[in-house]
Order: structure tokens, then sequence, then C-alpha cells
């Protein structure tokens, strides 16, 4: 997967629908950035009218508004409140099934069609929320079935960001904003076209349908002047500095009881979160009984019978809930996966209802601020 | 006694659905104690049933449909051929409903899942299990397995606490494990009329035994936290080895494949780095409340 | 003062009352100390009764009843080789607060209270050894009996092993 600016590729704007006239060809279900209920979410597209031109997001803790951008970019938000975990890890799924028959209940895996989903506008903080999802559901000794099936035939058109919210902090987390791994094509937005890299075979087999030209050395700099405002555009920071264990040897630290003050225990954080996979199943039988559906579907560890056992609730306030939640993503999650759970795309500041921002939580364990 | 050892680790195949259980049938239920029952389960499927083995300390997602799945200890032989016990306490509404099963009815079951008991680090020395309660159950396959070649261990000793005389589990057995080599001691927290036993809490049989050689004595411990904690305590104490002390802990279980999140126990996930663990390795996050 | 006797004094010096206590302390205890032996089903002492000695057991267990009004006599503890029996000889003005009974047969080593609190006033450094190992011996069994009041079998609170996932 080279990333090399010499393989650019330029397409010119209104051509961007070929791609998606070639990936519908292919049986591609894409889905891309749109607007709805006054937020730019992941839905499925047919044109590139339904993507959110023109249109940015503004986002603080605790706020998102749509805005009119004075230019016209396709592309120029940050992330909205969906993340591509809806399509690969759905929020509903039957996992298995029962069937009583004469010889007893028999338990079998339902086959539905599995969708072929392409997703156009992954950023680079979602590349990596999707890299660690894959350590999840298809690395460890188990496989999630549902995960794998969908995963296997994604197809994964990126775009690098040329603009950053406020609440962005890949640089961070370093997962971004430049996308250089696990996409098949990459896309960089300039005012009349896309730049285009490949980074992997089928990427390239679909392009070279696509109408293109070697960028020039003048487009390519464009290109790069574009990622670097996004760059530049980052204010946020976490010092993930040993945070494995500042975190694991703080668990009786203060500011654990005092953001629980605050924290609503509402599941914002986790729904909205890219990486975030805990689920529970749950039964749904017909009338009769006789045919029952197990059916998974998201839960948080901020939900009070998350962590029922036997009578009671081992996280039983909002404070050890919470601890639990910034404990896992930040530091229990480097034993687990290897790497840290948290991709810096900022969702979970902006969705919180009482704007809790991760970033000061750790910073005030750190005995910084505030 | 002797027989061949239990095959080492046994890897079943990795399911294509880790989700999807194996219907198995009731053969037998056996009152325990209150509320208590154990249940002998065989594989409907002969195929499955010739494959299945599992070690002592781990545990099957039992699964009636409609009402939902729990984790269970297997409390069988670990050379249980045929059917595979399972000593269940009422608790809600799976065991509620599995209460009221007979035998021929049939469930789903998946597993074996979690970390066996640390058996082959028993040999050769002395051996103390502690069962708290139910906790008795978890550790029975490990007596069986030390029985099944009681030459390689050195002394061992089975303390066993309830609450109530009433509340002992397996009591029909204690005698036979007596015979067969075992220093079985009893004690409960409430004596009741005509009981002639300790009274008074489990650590306190472990206070009272004499530990010749406490660096070569392996503990294993099972049963509510705060039992454990004091058992390891008093070992601890008189000078048995953290890496020697061995606990079952327990979180809510739910898919027993480190896929849904619900276990976590400070970093580990318990479906699959417990549940039993080395003292010294979950130590640091028992002591946390809520964790 | 008759000679001490030797398996006394090997007694004394190696149960757990009077381990690492140097010999001297050890030798002051001996003459003030007895071998006693109880049948299996005897009483050692009674409830309410007036008991001066302070026992060390050997061997044996002893049964601790105490008599509640329409229960009879409840046991609340049993005691076995190495624990302390009727500290009150010591603390207190002798009256025990539970029978003790032999429910094998019971060897212990006796211990004249009186002249024991007498020993320990006077001589402080015994005085210490004494008190230490009592108020040890004290904080395990406060810690047990907390244990017992915690119930942690009873039903209603969370269990170990029931693995309970979405009971309700």
């Amino acid at each position: 997967m080279s990333t090399s600016a010499a393989t650019e590729l330029f397409l010119a704007k209104p051509h961007l629908q070929q791609l998606l006239n070639a990936l519908s060809a292919r049986g591609y279900c894409i889905i891309g950035p749109t607007i709805d209920q006054s937020a730019i979410v992941y839905a499925e597209i047919r044109t590139v009218d339904e993507l959110p031109q023109g249109w940015t997001d503004q986002q603080e803790p605790a706020t998102y508004r749509l805005v009119r951008r004075e230019d016209n970019a396709w592309f120029g938000y940050a992330v909205g409140p969906h993340s591509w975990k809806r399509y690969l890890f759905p929020p509903f799924a039957t996992v298995a099934v029962a069937d009583r028959t004469a010889a007893g209940w028999q338990m079998s895996t339902p086959h539905e069609p599995v969708p072929k989903y392409a997703f156009l506008g992954v950023r680079a903080c979602e590349l990596a929320a999707i890299k660690i999802q894959d350590k999840v559901f298809l690395e460890g000794a188990y496989v999630d079935p549902i995960y794998r099936a969908r995963r296997e035939q994604a197809f994964v058109i990126a775009v690098n960001c040329t603009s950053a919210g406020a609440n962005c902090f890949c640089t961070s987390m370093n997962t971004g904003p430049r996308c250089t791994t696990g996409f098949d094509l990459a896309l960089t937005e300039l005012p009349d076209a896309f730049l285009v890299e490949v980074g992997s075979d089928s990427g390239g087999e679909v392009l070279a349908e696509l109408q293109t030209r070697v960028a020039d050395v003048e487009e390519q700099a464009a290109a790069e002047r574009a990622r670097q405002q996004a760059v530049s555009q980052i204010t946020k920071r976490l010092d993930t500095t040993d945070i494995r264990n500042l975190l694991l040897t703080n668990l009786e630290h203060p500011r654990w009881a005092e953001v629980a003050t605050r924290c609503l225990s509402c599941t914002n954080c986790t729904m909205v979160c890219p990486t975030c996979f805990c689920a529970s199943v749950n039964e749904v039988s017909d009338l009769q009984g006789d045919h029952v559906e197990r059916q998974r579907q998201w839960d948080s560890c901020f939900n009070l019978d998350f962590s029922y056992m036997n009578g009671g609730h081992i996280r039983n306030d909002i404070r050890s809930r919470y601890r639990q939640w910034m404990t896992h993503k930040l530091a229990s999650w480097i034993d687990q996966f290897g790497s840290s759970g948290c991709v810096g795309c900022g969702r979970c500041i902006t969705w919180c209802p009482v704007g809790i921002d991760l970033t000061e939580e750790v910073a005030a364990i750190r005995g910084e601020t505030p | 006694m002797n027989s061949s050892p239990v095959t080492a680790p046994a890897r079943p195949p990795v399911p294509e659905n880790p989700w999807l259980s194996h219907t198995v049938r009731i053969e037998q239920i056996v009152p325990e104690i209150a509320e208590v029952a154990t249940y002998e389960l065989a594989f409907v499927d002969s195929t499955i049933a010739a494959t299945y083995q599992f070690q002592p300390g781990q545990f099957n997602m039992l699964y009636l449909p409609g009402v939902g799945e729990v984790a269970i200890s297997i409390s069988a032989d670990p050379r249980s051929r045929e059917r595979w016990a399972h000593t269940i306490r009422v608790a809600g509404s799976v065991t509620q409903s599995l209460a009221r099963l007979q035998p021929g009815a049939t469930l789903g079951l998946r597993g074996p899942y979690g970390n066996p008991w640390p058996v082959a680090a028993c040999e050769g020395r002395d051996v103390i299990l502690v069962a708290g309660g139910i906790g008795l159950a978890p550790l029975r396959p490990v007596i069986y397995e030390l029985l099944a070649n009681r030459n390689r261990y050195r002394k061992v000793t089975v303390l066993v606490g309830a609450r109530t005389p009433e509340g002992l589990l397996y009591p029909g057995q204690y005698a036979d494990w007596k015979a067969a080599g075992i220093d079985l001691q009893t004690t409960v927290d409430r004596a009741s009329p005509g009981w002639l036993g300790n009274v008074g809490v489990v650590p306190q049989l472990l206070d009272r035994m004499a530990l010749p050689a406490p660096q070569e004595t392996v503990l294993l411990v099972c049963g509510p936290e705060v039992m454990m904690h004091f058992t390891v305590k008093s070992a601890q104490r008189r000078g048995v080895p953290v890496e020697n002390i061995w606990l079952s802990s327990e979180r809510n279980m739910q898919c027993a494949v480190r896929l849904c999140g619900h276990c976590q126990l400070g970093p580990t996930f318990v479906c699959k780095d417990g549940p039993v663990y080395r003292f010294d390795q979950i130590a640091p996050f028992l002591k946390v409340e809520g964790l | 003062m008759s000679v001490p006797d030797p398996l006394l004094v090997e007694e004394l010096s190696t149960s757990p009352f009077a381990a690492g206590w140097p010999h001297r302390i050890v030798s002051e205890v001996v003459p003030i100390s007895r071998q006693v032996l109880y049948p299996a089903g005897s009483i050692i002492f009674e409830q309410n009764a007036v008991n001066r000695d302070l026992f060390l057991i050997c061997s044996g267990l002893v049964g601790l009843d105490m008599r509640v009004p329409a229960r009879g006599n409840v046991r609340i503890l049993t005691l076995a080789g190495g624990e302390l029996l009727a500290w009150s000889a010591l603390l207190g003005d002798g009256q025990m607060t539970a029978t003790a009974t032999a429910l094998e047969p019971v060897r212990a080593i006796a211990i004249d209270g009186s002249r024991l609190s007498d020993l320990c006033q006077h001589r402080p450094d015994i005085g210490f050894h004494v008190m230490t190992r009592l108020a040890e011996s004290l904080s395990h069994r406060l810690t047990a009996t907390r244990l017992q009041l915690l119930d942690l079998y009873s039903h209603t609170t969370p269990h170990v092993l029931t693995f309970g996932a979405r009971e309700h």
C-alpha cells in the first residue's frame, strides 16, 4: 500500500459519480456522508448530490451544529454521530436461532444475506477505529462471524481531512489526520477535483475505470497544503505518556467522584465511539415460543445492568462506570489489544450532553488542570 | 487409584459461529442442597460427545431458548465421556427455568471456556483446596483429578465452609474422598442442633493447619470474594508464596468468547483470562470496589 | 517451687501463644501453668460461672455455646489446637460469657489468670508479650466473627460461581 505522492491521480470533481457508478455496478451498497436530522450521518447514497456539499459541522463539548461553508466542499466537515461500526458491527444482529423440534431444541446460525458495503468518506481516525475493531472481532481466539462477513467484502474509500473540528485530537493518538493505510482508495479534496491514492489492488481496478490522469506537481502541492491545514487546525491534545499506568494506578483518584457528579451515565459516548464494542444478547421468540432468535444489540458499560451479577451490580454508581469506560478505553485496551481504544475523533466530547471532555479528565488525573 | 492423565489443554476447534450452542439432554437431576441441584447433561450429537473435553475450573454456557444463557462451572469428573455434571444454584430467570425442567428436556450448551486450575503446578506439592458454599462445585473436578493420580501429589487437604451443615455441598462424597487420601475438613457459620463439627469461618481452618512446607504448598480457593480475600491473607501470613495461590473469580459472563465486554475485571476478561487467576495477577484489581 | 515439668515448658514454648518469646519470659509463665485434660463431652466451664484460668488449647476441639431463651444452647464457635480460650479470666472478672465443652478429648495448658495478670502488671516486658498475643488472638477472632456476620453464603447476597449472567 504505497502512499507516495507520485501515485496520486487527478479526478475531476463531478467524476466522483463515476466511482459511485463503478461500485454500484460491482454490487456495492455505497454508504457515505449525507445530511439527516441536522447532522452529517453515514447512510446509503447513490449520487454525489447527496453528499453534504457546502456544509460543515461546528463542534464543541456538548455542541454540534451544521453551518454553511464559504466554499462548496463536499467533505468539508469532521465527523458526525455515526461511525462505520454501525455497518460492520450492526446495532442489532441475530447471532443464532433456536427451533423447537420433536427431537428437542435445535440451534443454528441464521443465514441472512451479507450486505456488500463500499464506505465513502472514511477519515484517518476512522480507519484506525476499524483497525482496532478488527483486532477485537477478528484477531482473538474467537472470531465474530457477523463482523467478519461484512468486513471482508467492504470497499473503503478514505478521505483525507482538510479541516479539523474543535474536538479532534487524532494527532495525539497518532491516528491522523493523514490516511496512510487500511483503504482501497484515498481522496484529498481540492476545490475542483480529488487527488486519488490507490491502497489496494481492488482499489486500482476500480480506479482504472474512471477518467483520471496523473496529478501534476502543483496539484500535489495543493493537496498537501490542504492536508496540512487540517493538522494546523487541531488544537486539542491528550498527553498519552505512560497513560496505561497513570490510569490503572489511580483507580481511587478523587477525580472519578468529581466527574461522576457531571456524568449522566446516558451511554452517548459509548454509542458514538467508533471502537466501543460492548453488546448484549436478548431472546426474541415467536408467540408459540417455538422459534427463538438470539438478538445481539449494542450495550454500554454505563448501563447499570451491564455489571449485573447474581443479585447485585458490581458497578453500582456512576463513578465506577465512568472509571470503567475511561480506563478501558485508554488503559486496559492496551493490555487487551495492544493499542489504545481511543482514536482521537472527539465524538464522545461532542455528543456528551454535559460536555465531559476525556482529555480534560486525563489531564486532571495527571494533576495538570483544571 | 491410577489412570491416564487428562490429555493436555483441551482446545476444541474454534467454531464458525461462537454463539452457536449444541443440543444437550438432561439425563439426571440430583438435588444437592437447598436450591442447588446437579444436572447431568449429555450431548444429543454423539460426534460432539466423542470430542468434548474440559479441564478442571472451566465453565460452559447453558442456554434455555427464550429465556437466556448462564455461565455454569463444570463440576464433573474431567474423565467424563458421556454426561457432564453442572451444579447449579437457582439465582435468576435462567436457573429458575432450569429448575422447572425434567430429565429428558433439551437445552443448549457451548464451551468449555476459561482458564483452568493449575493442576500441573500441584504435582509434587502439598495441595490445599478451600471452598466456600457452592464454590466447591468448580473445585470438584480438581478433586477428581487429584484422586485419579493421588501419588503425584503430597498432602491434599480440602477445607469446606458453608452457612449451615445443611449447606455443605456433596456430603455424600466426603467419606470416599477421605478414604482415598484427602484430609477433608468442614466448618459452618451457623451450627444446627446435633452438629458436632467445626463452627466458624473457613479461613480459621487454614489458620489451624500445620503447613510444614509453605513454599511447596499450592492453594486453590473458590468462594465469595471476601472469603477468598481472608483465606489468601491467612495463607500469605503462613508463608505460602503468591505465585502458588490461585482463585476463581466471577463477573457478568455473557458471550464467554471475549467479544461482548461484560466480564471485565481490571484489564482482564474473566471469560478469557479467568475465571481461574493466579492471585498476584488479579490482586490489585480485586481490592478496588466497583471495578 | 518445684522443678518445672519439661513437657510443659516444651509445649508452652512451641505454642503459637508463646512462640518467639525469650526463654526467660516462658520460664516465668511456666510456674503458673499446668497441663489439663478434658474427656470428650465434658464441660470446661459454664456460661456465667467464674473461671480463673486462661486456656491454651494444645489439641482437640472445644465448642463455645451461648444460652438463648427459647433456642437453648447455640454453638457460636469451635476452637482447636493453638487457640486461646477464656480471655475473661485475664481481662475481666472471670465470669464466662459462654459454655465451653470438649467435643473431642482436649489437652490444654491452663494458666492461672490472676497470677498472670499480676505478672503482667509487675513485669511490663512480660505484659507486653502476653497482651500482644492476646490482642492478635482477639483480632483474628473479631475478623472471623465479622465474616460470620456478613453471612456470605446467604442466598440474598451475590454469590460466586453460580455465574448469573443476565439473571433477573
